[in-house]
């Protein structure tokens, strides 16, 4: 019975020992496990700061080029200048914008150009510039004397310095308005231009052709020529507004929406338009982000 | 219904696969299974803890088999196991892993505890430690992976 009775207390003893490493080592589990987390920790907070920094950088630098795409763009106040009584609802989707507007006067007429640059981000803004430039280049070095010789310039020079390094191109629509013949010509390339008048709206399509494209059918822009015998409201504008996803089944506005919109908008004031077409593109897209670059023009004439 | 579903550990589940199989050591903390048609070896430690002479002790009888049977690919089954211990890691990684490559071992599976964050956790930690201290080992050359089971781990 003793002997049973020790060999037990030997056992438990043992026990014990065995128990004590496993506790001793079961600690130091842990505490390795705690200095690896707290390491990912650091690891993950310099991350970070580098991320931020990075970010910072970047955002600078795409707000700098900010500065310098306006001074391409046409904006509010410079469209107003030329056209009194028109507006310009401008979104970029990020800071910078692949869509734009170019105006030009050319003794008695006015141009106004308006234009979705195809791509992403800042290459997609870049683009808008070059088109822009492009756009001065033809005005002031070609004899034009209607929207669709200078897409076809357009589409030239396009063809000859973008579109063989890369696919991006841009969709236009572009309005020559000469006030006092009352006349309005308009040419477009995949953009088109909508006329509200007596509550009655007309929508002149652009052309299935993209500038620049390797599909040649730059033929099927035409000049569409319009005569303003009553007071009407003319708008043009990116596809941005209508692709809006947003309403109770996270859907695209549409552009049937957007055209009853301006035909119910469009004997309001000008600043009263902009401002409900504003909201209505707020209300309809809710939390969800702005899915693309947005831009639309109102010209009473 | 999947196997690793009902049964788990290498005990457990071998029974129940298609693979011939013998215990070619048994111990009160662990067991050693041979597939002998798949050059694989099993080694299943049965115990939450297993203490460095012991683990020492198991790994260093396993090494004539590695030899004699051709051993392509071996299999850690670590699902009892609830306290990891970094010397005998460390040892195991260093060590033994470096000798039995020598003997053309390269390849190896491990299955852990299943719903034991701690442990593996730990695993991790320590497996990152080791990396990190032997830069020069043969570790890095070694194909090692984590299997969610012994049967994904035999077929892997």
């Amino acid at each position: 019975m003793l002997q049973s009775t020790e060999e037990y207390i030997k056992h438990l003893e043992l026990e014990n020992e065995a128990l004590k490493e496993q506790n001793a080592s079961q600690l130091s589990m842990y505490e390795m496990t705690t200095l690896y987390l707290k390491r990912l920790q650091e690891e993950l907070r310099e991350s970070e700061k580098n991320l931020i920094a990075t970010n910072k950088k970047l955002t600078d630098s795409i707000n700098y080029a900010k500065h310098i795409q306006d001074a391409f763009v046409v904006g509010h106040h410079s469209l107003q200048q030329l056209i009194p009584e028109s507006f310009i609802l401008y979104l970029p989707k990020d800071i910078v914008s692949g869509d734009f507007v170019w105006t030009h006067q050319q003794g008695k007429s006015i141009y106004l150009g308006v234009g979705d640059c195809t791509g992403h981000g800042v290459p997609r803004a870049m683009l808008s510039i070059f088109v822009i430039s492009m756009l001065n280049h033809i005005v002031s070095h070609f004899n034009v004397e209607d929207p669709v010789s200078i897409i076809r310039h357009l589409d030239r020079l396009v063809q000859e310095y973008v579109s063989n390094k890369t696919a991006d191109s841009a969709e236009l629509a572009i309005i020559k308005y000469t006030p006092d013949e009352k006349t309005l010509v308009y040419a477009g390339a995949k953009r088109p231009l909508v006329q509200v008048c007596n509550g009655e709206i007309m929508v002149y399509k652009g052309a299935r052709y993209t500038i620049g494209s390797p599909d040649r059918r730059i033929e099927d822009v035409v000049n569409h020529i319009i005569h303003v015998k009553e007071e009407s409201m003319f708008y043009t504008f990116s596809d941005g507004y209508s692709d809006q996803f947003g309403g109770e089944n996270d859907r695209k506005l549409n552009r049937k929406r957007l055209f009853t919109l301006l035909q119910h908008i469009a004997e309001k004031p000008l600043k009263t338009q902009k401002n409900n077409l504003a909201e209505v593109l707020l209300k309809w897209k809710g939390q969800i982000p702005q899915t693309d670059d947005i831009v639309v023009t109102g010209l009473k004439i | 219904m999947e196997v690793s579903e009902v049964k788990i550990t290498a005990s457990e589940v071998l029974p129940l696969l298609p693979y011939k199989f013998e215990v070619v050591i048994q111990k009160p903390y662990g067991k050693v299974f041979l597939l002998p048609d798949e050059s694989i070896l099993i080694c299943e430690l049965t115990k939450q803890y297993v203490p460095i002479e012991q683990f020492k002790e198991i790994f260093t009888e396993i090494k004539p088999f590695i030899e004699q049977f051709g051993i392509r690919k071996f299999v850690f089954d670590k699902q009892n196991l609830r306290v990891f211990h970094q010397p005998s890691m460390e040892w195991y990684f260093v060590s033994w892993k470096e000798e039995m490559y020598r003997k053309g071992l390269s390849v190896h599976r491990k299955v852990l505890p299943q719903d034991q964050p701690a442990f593996n956790l730990a695993v991790e930690a320590g497996r990152a430690k080791i990396l990190a201290e032997y830069k020069e080992s043969i570790i890095h050359r070694l194909d090692i992976q984590y299997k969610a089971s012994v049967q994904e781990a035999i077929e892997s």
